[in-house]
This record gives C-alpha cells, structure tokens and sequence, in this order.
C-alpha cells in the first residue's frame, strides 16, 4: 500500500489523466447536446456516428498515410452531409408527424439506424481492434512527477478550440444564432423567416460533424472498432444529464468531470467499476436535479 | 385595392370550430383593431394570416394570394407578426433578437441601419442591448417583440395582444409606439380585448364573437353602437 | 361487430385452441430431422415470452424500458445459484428469480417512474449497465460463486425433468410454448382487467388519468412487477436452454434492444403484437446469419432489425398487428356473410353539430354518495411562477351545493386556482382545505379520491381508448368488476348525452362531444364538487342552451360546481355568485347579476384593463 504523499500523487495522476481523456468525451456530448438544444430529441446513434467517423479516419490513415489529425479536413464535410441527410430522410419526416414535444419515435428511429451502422462495421471490419501508431501514440510530457500523454493533450485542446469556435459560431453568426432561435421557439423562428426544417438539418449535420474531431482526437490512442459507439454514448449521456440538457458549457465540463472521476476511480479499484460510480452519478442526478447542473429549468 | 383582404375565412382545430367565414380587409395606411372576448377567435385569424395554422379561404396580400406560402417565406413578402405574449428568444440578448429580427439574406446589408431605426423608436433597448431577454420586464419584452417585426421592414405588422399585462404607463408607450409605426408607413392590424383603448388607437374594427365576425366599423361608429356592450360582454348568446 | 360475427369469432377462436392444442405435436413432426429448423422455433417462442413481457409495461404504459435485460439477467443468475448451490429445481428457482426480479423493479421503479419519455429509458439503461458491469466484476457475492464475467456453467445431467434439463432439443420447445401461452394469458388478463384500462389511459395522458382518482405510481409499479417477473421466468428457461450464462451476454442492451424491437415491430400495446414480433424478425434475423456466414457475425441479424425498425417507425407505426387483425376482422366479416347472408348497411353515427340532451333527465343518483356539507374553502392562497405571479393572496369559498363562477382576463389566475385545489399545482402560501381537512401538497389522485373532480380547458381524452373506455377508467376505482364499470360509464354518457357514441375512439370526437366526454369522466368518479374549467369554449352557439341545461342538472344531483366562463351569459344564467379575479388577485365577489354589472368589471372587459390601478 502506498503512502499518504503517494497515495496523494496517484489520485493527482488519476484526475490528470481522466481530465485529458474527458476532452474527447466533452465532444460527443456536445454533438448529443446541440440536437437535443435544437430539436429536443435524442440522437440515439451519437456514439455510433462516432464510430463510422473513427472509421473513416483510419481508414484515410491507413491507406493515404495522412496524419490522424489531418484527417477532418475530408471527413468533417462529409460527415456533415450525412447527419444532414440523416435528419433530412429519417428524422425530419417524423417531426412533421408527431404532435408531441419529444417524440419517442426519433430515438426508435436512431436507434434503428445505429443497430445498422454498428453492425454493417462488425460485417464489413470484424471486430478487431484497430490502432494507429503515429508519433503522438505513446509520446508523453513529465510535468514535475506527473505523466501527460500527448495525444490526450491534444485531445483535450481539440476539444477547448471545438467549443470555443462552435460557441463563435452559435452566437456571432446568423446561422448559428438562427439555430438557437429555433430551439428556444420555432414558431416566432419562423416568423422571422427562419426555415427551422432546414435549421434542424445543420444542428444535425454540425453535431455529425464534431464526432469527426473526436474521432481524429480519439485515434492515435485508442482503439477503432465497431463496439466504440455504444461505449462513449453512454458516457454522453451521463456527461449531458450531468452538464445539463441543452448547456454547451454543461457538456464541457461535463466531460471532464466524468474523466476525472474515472480516472480517480480506476486508481482505487478496477476501471470497470467507474462505469458504475458514473451510472449511480447519473441517475443521482436524474432523480434530484433532472436538468442538470448548468442546465436551464424547463417548464 | 386594399393591402391584406381575407375572405371567408374558416378555421378549424380539429373538431372544434375557431373561426367561421370571417371577411376582413386592411387599407394602406390604417391601423385596424380586431376585438372580442376570449376565444372568439382573434388570436387564430392572425395566425391564420401569417400561416401559423392552415385555413380555408382566401388571404390576400398586396394582390398576391398567400395559400400555400410557408410561414417562413411570408416576411419577405412585408408581413411580420408578434405573437401574443411577446415570445422574446429568452436565453439570447437582446441585441441577438434584434438581429434576427432581420435574418433575411435580404435585410443583412441593411441591418445596421435599421438597428439604428428601431433603437431610436425604442430608445431603452440602447441600454438592455447585452441583456438576456428573459431578464427584462413586460414592457420592455413587448417593445423588443415590436422592434425586431420592425427589424424585417415590414409594410404591414399585426400585433398580438400588445397590451397584456401592461402597466398603465407601458400601454400608453406601445400605443404611441405603435402610432410612430404607422406613421412610417406600416399599415398595422391589432388584437386587443379592451375596447375602449382598441378604437382609441385605430381607424376602423372588427369584432369577433364565437369565431364569427359580430360587428365592424370606423371606431367612432363602433364606440358608439348599442350592440358592443353585449356582444362584447358574452351576454348575448341566442 | 354483428350477432353473426361474434358467432364466428367464437367458432373460430374455438378451432385455434384445439390447434393450439396439437401444434407443438404438428412442429415436432415437421422438425423433426431439421434440429436447425426447431432452434429458431425455440429462440422465436423465447423471444416472443420476453418482448411479450417487456410489452406490458413498455407497450401498454408507453414507459420503453431499455435495460429489461436486467431482469432476464436475474431471472438465470437466481435459478442458476440457487440450483448449484442449493440444488434447487429450476423450475423453483424460476419462481425464487421472478420474485427477485420484481423486487429489483419495485427498487429501480422509485426513482425511473420520476422521469418521462427518453429519460426514462436512459435511466434503465444505466440501471441495467450497472447490474451488468458490477456482475462482471463480481467473483463471489457472501460467499458465492458467481464467477463474473467469466459465467457460470450448468453440468449437464442427461435428461431430467426437475433438473430442468432435456437431451432431446424438441422438449425445450414444449416447454417454452407452455411458458410463451402462461406469459400470454397473462398478458392478455391484463389488457382486459382494470389494470389494462389504467395502463392504457396512462399511456395516452398520465395527468388526466390522476384527476381521475387513480395513483398512476402505483399502476405502473404494478405492470413492472408483472412485466420483471415474467422476463425472469425467460431468464431461467434462457440459462437452462443455453446452460451457460455471463453477465455480457445476459444482460446485455442488445437484448434489451431487441424485446423493444420486436414489441414495437409488433405493435405496442397490443396482446398478440410482440408474438407477431417475434415470429417475423427472429427467423429473419437467423436467416439473414446464415446466409452472411454462420454465427461468427454476431450482429448480422441486427442489421436486419434495424433496418425493419426503421421502416415500422417510418411507415408503420402502430405495427403490423393492426394490418394482422384487420385482415382478421374482414375474413370474419366474409365468413359471416357466407354462412348467414350479407350484412345489412349500418347507419354511420353522424357527427351532430349541435348537441342535444336526452329529453328524460336521466338521474345519476348521486345525492346518496353527495351527502355532508362539505365546503372548499381557499384561504390567502399565493402561488408565483418564477418571478411571475400566478395567483395572489386569493380566498374563496364554494359552499355545499353551490354553484360558483370563476372569472377574469387572460392570465387572471383562473386556471392557476383550479391547479392548486386539484394537486396540480403547489402554493407557496395559504391554505386549501375541503371538508374540513387540508388539501394542500396532496397529489391529484388522492384529492379526486376526497370527491374533486376537474376537467381540463384544452380537453384532454384517452385518444386511443374508445368513449365507454374512457368513462370506464374513472368507474373502475368505485366498481368491482369491469361489467360494472361500463354499466356505470353507460349511466354517465347518457346523462351527458354521449350514447350514441359508446364504441367510438375517442380520437374521432368533435369539440363538444369531447367536452361532454370530459364531463361524463368527471361525473364517474362520483364528485362532491367539480370544476369545470371552460366547458363551453369552442362549442357551437346552438348548443350553449343544451350545455347550460346539462351544467343544471349536474348541480341537480347535489354537486357543487366551480365553474371558469368567458361568456357572462352563460355564466350569470348558471351561477350563484361570481368572483372575478385580475392579474391574480380577486377583485370582486358577489351576486352574479351585481357583479357583471359592477363599472369595475365592465372596465376591465371592455373598457382598458389599465383603468384597473
């Protein structure tokens, strides 16, 4: 058994690496978060759009050599086409059929969509993991005793610039601002000449478009399957009922709490239980505060 | 020919009846008050106008048939349209309502000119430009909800309801703020309740009853007709 | 359905159960030499139990659990442990793991029950991955074994019944159709006891259902013990089938996912549709494997199901049992026809726009239950909304058969007060009392339980629920059998003159048939006072006369009434006092005919509500 000051150093190393990988999964939440601002409906094939963007990544990786990051300069736009054509085809046709406000139907629908998706992978790549070896992989910083992986670094940092210029958009340009209109009232949105069937296309195909970050984040450490999706959706959805329905702030930090706590947790026992540490967290939070900690109070 | 003609207007929310062959016409230049106690139907008529729910008849806008033009395309046809309650975008600032006020790609050149125009009809907005519009009181909301229809340079503006829950002050601001409109060449079409402060502000009115037009007139016509009194109080009925 | 038709029916039903009698016998010849073949007819009978299972809960409540693997998941473990360790029969142990399950379920109901839609199939996913991942982790629990996520392994012992265990795979089949029929019946029990009406109105609008004087908690508490248990009993059938279980594959959200596939494919909320589930997309599903290289892809038949989930959501909501049993409907109806001639044209019922009353003013008889004086009495009731005042320091009082009027602008309180007496809302201060006793903070079910009642401004009918059935859900807690409650669902729609549509959805209803409906709900639960919160909104000039009658005869049977109105000659005609309120507060009180005459209210209706301060 280590001692106090040790014990104390492992705890920091925990939080330090968990805070590093909770960048990534501050993004996922953040693509879960701006459709459900948007449209109130939960994306139920997140993770899974994760996974296919990891995919594509890889696959760019491996057969053109670029760099891992380099790679969401192709995969970002088509990313963005397909949650497009997503919500466009599958989802928005629903929309205009149900009268309630959050429609079960949607997550039925994504939830279609992902079985297919995440089971089309397993067929067309087998379950094998997948790993990228770039220079990033194992390449580590020491501050003072303490161990910073590079590759979450940039993680981390992918994640702070994806925020920073999603909430640049979100308020300083017309489109961006009309798509948080349309989440606080579609009808005056519409008033004002604001399309919000098409509005909903972009939250869609945007969000799409961020697990093309977390992707090329995600690869040059961690393992590319066709499993991935299911496992950093649930953490998503932790990490936005925790952050707050619909707070992009919420989901940052969201995020990085959920890491820390994993990664403090998987010091003292094994890593697995974090994943039910985060669980009994969630549903904590579910039952007494069921907006969140940053989130808004719905009516 | 008038600028808004709506004809035979029929509006029904699934089984119940809310509006029944209404026939209203708005001139150039008129601010026209449409009347009547809850659920007469006011409310729909507007909404009817600006495509918010679907009726059968005929709406008709400087000569051009509305039917089948989504609500979103209409502003850019002059017709903008503040809902009952304000309806501000509330966790986004004033100034960010305002400029959506004028997302047509059409209005974007012009969008500094005309947050110019609105903030001098609406000086206090200046000052809130940074607040969240939730934070702001009743009056101030309404005469943003008026300031950002303006923002879309429309030529003809209904107001939902522009008086509820005001303080006697702010009624008499919006009702001055609402003759400035005009007086810019914004033809205006109103809901209100009250009759007396209705026909006050506007040149002629129509005056619902169970979603059938009961009465229509100039406004000193109407003040002065016997049958306002019990129409308007529901002790008619037979 | 005709006399003829019913006939058929019965007939029909009576051929399907001497064929469901030999059909294990008919399979078992046809498969025998295909053990392939009999393994998907077993998987199809073990999917069609769970999906049929999760459906009670899931499809009739409309609460989509996400994670009844859990309960599959314990279902094997219980009768698993129980068997190696105690040497329990399965078949006991089946039993010992239902009870568990359904105890698990009471556990999570608590804080899940609390959430809607979405959130509450997120919140049993995370329930059933924290069971999967803590019994993963979990090598021996007090002492036991139980392996984690390595499993554990049932020795086979050749052919013994109360070891659960049979060599021959055909046994198996007889007894997952014993279990799929038990399962079945059960299911089936339920959509035609009470339990089923409440389930179903809950699914439609749980509020309206708990101003009917039903704990909506506790029924759907009720549906997840039956639902938890029966998945369970296919959780040990599951671990004596495969003779091998790991937490991983028990309780696993592909599991989970694919009973919310098969009930939804199927139709949810119906008896047969996760059966019709079952039978399509695990053949498929197999099918599909096979043909794309044998069971080293596991998740080949799910692309499959998701595919075919999509398309159901897109094109068939309601699930092809609707398509099944409408072919089903026809083919009687052609059977009739054959054998006792063709049918005669029935009338349509038409939609009448104006409504008429029953001319004999058929009597509830309530007075008997009415009996006491029994005044509400608000006392300086205070209720903000954020920063906005819904009501302010408002007192009232409705004496014992008296007939109040309630009104005021838009936004005056008028609604908010009738939240607050019915549960549901909560005042910040003042009292609320009825009877004598303190209403405040009670929930809705309790307070319509002490004799109020409420209908709702925007109406709000079990849309998938015919018009007796919606009378039938507020009878049901007064009455002891369901022939009793539709009795008394008659009784009501006929005096709110609602007969001529007893059989229709009530979805197809105009405005003021829905208005009645609400009415004729209301009247069921045997109120002492009700509130009638616009009643005449919306509805056809010609008929206010017919409305005001029935609001008299109503007040006749000894109820005191509240009433919301917008138009003063409805209300001064009906009421004995009138109290307006404005921007909250009340502002007059008195004789209706005083009170409508009053300056002040004239003002405030017609002239500006600024001359108000």
């Amino acid at each position: 058994m280590p001692g106090g000051g040790a014990m104390t150093e492992l705890v920091i190393q925990g939080a330090l690496s968990g805070l590093l990988i909770g960048g990534v999964y501050g993004l996922i939440a953040l693509g879960l978060n701006l459709v459900f601002g948007t449209m109130r409906v939960v994306n139920f094939a997140q993770g899974t759009l994760l996974m296919v963007a990891m995919f594509m990544s890889y696959w760019l990786t491996a057969k053109t050599g670029l760099h891992p990051y380099l790679t969401p300069l192709l995969t970002l736009p088509a990313l963005f086409g397909l949650g497009y054509l997503i919500q466009l085809w599958l989802v928005s046709p629903l929309l205009a059929r149900e009268k309630a406000r959050e429609p079960m139907s949607v997550l039925l629908m994504t939830l279609g969509l992902s079985l297919v998706l995440e089971n089309s992978a397993l067929m067309a790549f087998s379950a094998d993991y997948k790993t990228v070896q770039v220079g990033q992989t194992n390449a580590v910083w020491f501050i003072g005793d303490y161990i910073i992986s590079i590759a979450r670094f940039w993680g981390l940092l992918a994640m702070a610039s994806t925020v920073a210029l999603l909430w640049a958009f979100l308020t300083r340009t017309d489109l961006g601002r009309a798509i948080r209109a349309v989440g606080q009232d579609r009808q005056v949105a519409r008033l004002l000449g604001i399309d919000d069937r098409v509005i909903y296309n972009f939250a869609f195909g945007i969000s799409t478009a961020i697990m093309g970050i977390a992707a090329a984040a995600l690869l040059p450490f961690y393992y590319t399957h066709p499993a991935v999706g299911t496992t950093f959706l649930l953490k998503a959805f932790v990490i936005v009922v925790l952050g707050g329905l619909g707070s992009m702030p919420g989901a940052a930090l969201g995020g990085l709490a959920v890491g820390v706590i994993e990664g403090v947790v998987g010091i003292f026992t094994e890593a697995a239980m974090a994943q039910i540490v985060l669980f009994a967290v969630f549903v904590t939070m579910l039952f007494f505060r069921p907006a969140g900690l940053l989130g808004v109070e719905r009516k | 020919m008038p600028l808004l003609c709506v004809s035979k207007l029929t509006v029904h929310y699934g089984g119940y009846l809310a509006l029944r062959d209404v026939s209203i016409e708005v001139r150039q230049g008129e601010i026209v008050c449409v009347m009547g106690a809850n659920g007469s139907g006011k409310s729909t008529l507007l909404n009817a106008i600006s495509g918010l729910v679907e009726g059968q008849g005929g709406v008709v806008l400087e000569g051009r048939s509305l039917q089948g033009i989504p609500t979103h395309e209409r502003l850019a046809l002059g017709l903008a349209h503040v809902l009952e309650r304000r309806r501000l975008f509330p966790y986004l600032t004033v100034l960010e309502n305002l400029q959506l006020g004028a997302y047509l790609p059409t209005l974007r050149g012009a969008r500094a000119q005309a947050l110019e125009r609105v903030e001098s009809l609406f000086p206090i907005l200046r000052e809130r430009r940074h607040q969240l519009a939730q934070s702001l009181s009743g009056g101030e909301q309404q005469q943003v909800a008026i300031a950002r229809a303006m923002m879309g340079n429309p030529r003809f503006l209904m107001l939902d309801e522009p008086f509820l829950g005001l303080s006697p002050y702010m009624v008499e601001e919006i009702s001055l703020v609402i003759r400035a409109v005009n007086q810019e060449g914004v033809t205006v079409l109103f809901n209100e309740q009250s009759v007396q402060l209705s026909l006050g502000l506007s040149h002629r009115g129509y005056i619902l009853e169970s979603g059938r037009l009961a009465l229509s007139g100039t406004s000193a016509g109407l003040l002065a007709d016997p049958r306002l009194h019990e129409i308007y109080m529901g002790l008619s009925y037979a | 359905m005709r006399d003829e038709e019913r006939r058929v029916a019965l007939g029909l039903a009576v051929a399907a159960a001497i064929a469901l009698a030999f059909l294990p016998a008919l399979i078992r010849t046809l498969l025998a030499d295909h053990a392939y073949w009999n393994q998907i007819y077993v998987w199809v009978l073990f999917f069609a139990m769970c999906a049929t299972a999760w459906n009670i809960i899931g499809g009739y409540a409309r609460q989509y659990s996400f994670g009844h693997a859990a309960f599959l998941g314990i279902g094997a473990y219980v009768s698993t442990l129980l068997y190696l360790n105690l040497g329990v029969s399965p078949w006991i142990g089946m039993l010992a793991g239902g009870i568990a399950a359904a105890l698990a379920g009471a556990i999570i109901s608590y804080p899940c029950f609390r959430l809607r839609g979405a959130f509450f199939s997120l919140a049993t996913i995370a329930f059933a991955e924290m069971l999967r991942v803590w019994g993963e982790l979990t090598d021996r629990l007090f002492g036991i074994l139980v392996n984690g996520a390595r499993g554990l392994v049932i020795p086979p012992v050749g052919s013994d019944f109360w070891a659960f265990q049979f060599t021959e795979k055909a046994s198996y089949a007889y007894v997952a159709y014993t279990l799929l029929l038990i399962t079945l019946t059960i299911a089936w029990a339920v959509k035609r006891s009470r339990l089923g009406y409440y389930l179903a109105a809950i699914g439609d609008d749980e509020e309206a259902v708990q101003s009917l004087g039903v704990d909506t908690a506790r029924i759907k508490l009720i549906a997840l013990l039956i639902s938890a248990f029966l998945t369970a009993v296919a959780g040990t059938f599951y671990a004596q089938l495969v003779l091998f279980i790991t937490p991983t594959r028990a309780i696993s959200l592909d599991l989970s996912v694919q009973m919310v596939i098969m009930a939804v494919m199927g139709g949810l909320g119906t008896v047969f549709g996760p059966l019709l589930g079952a039978i399509i997309l695990v053949p498929v599903g197999e099918l599909t494997r096979a043909a794309l290289g044998g069971s080293t892809l596991q998740g080949a038949h799910l692309i499959v199901y998701g595919v075919i989930l999509m398309l159901v959501v897109r094109f068939a909501p309601k699930g092809i049992e609707a398509f099944v049993a409408g072919a089903f409907r026809r083919l009687i109806a052609a059977i009739a026809d054959r054998l006792y001639g063709p049918a005669k044209a029935q009338d349509d019922v038409v939609n009448a726009p104006i409504i008429q009353l029953p001319e004999a003013s058929s009597s509830l008889g309530l007075q008997a239950v009415a009996g006491g004086a029994v005044p509400l009495v608000l006392a300086d009731v205070t209720k903000r909304f954020g920063g906005a005042v819904g009501v302010k320091g408002v007192s009232l009082t409705v004496q014992p058969g008296e007939v109040v009027g309630l009104i005021g602008p838009n936004g005056s309180g008028k609604t908010t007060i009738f939240n607050l007496v019915t549960g549901y809302l909560e005042s910040q201060s003042g009292s609320i009392a009825f009877a004598g006793r303190p209403i405040a903070g009670l929930p809705p079910h309790r307070i319509n339980r002490l004799g109020i009642a409420r209908t709702f401004q925007i109406v709000r009918p079990f849309t998938s629920l015919t018009v007796a059935e919606n009378v039938m859900v507020a009878a049901f807690p007064r009455c002891t059998t369901a022939a009793a409650a539709r009795t008394e669902a008659l009784r009501c729609l006929a005096f709110v003159g609602l007969s001529h549509r007893v059989d229709t959805i009530a979805d197809g209803l105009s405005t003021g048939e829905r208005k009645r409906l609400e009415l004729a709900r209301a009247l069921a639960t045997r109120p002492r006072l009700l509130l009638m919160d616009e009643v005449m909104g919306g509805l056809d000039q010609r008929s206010l006369p017919a409305m005001i009658d029935l609001v008299q005869r109503i007040r006749a049977e000894g109820i005191s009434l509240l009433i919301i109105e917008h138009k003063l000659k409805v209300i001064t005609s009906v009421t004995d006092r009138i109290v307006m309120l404005h921007l909250g507060e009340k502002i007059r009180e008195g004789a209706a005919c005083e009170v409508v005459s009053d300056p002040l209210v004239i003002d405030i209706y017609v002239g500006g509500a600024a001359a108000v301060r």
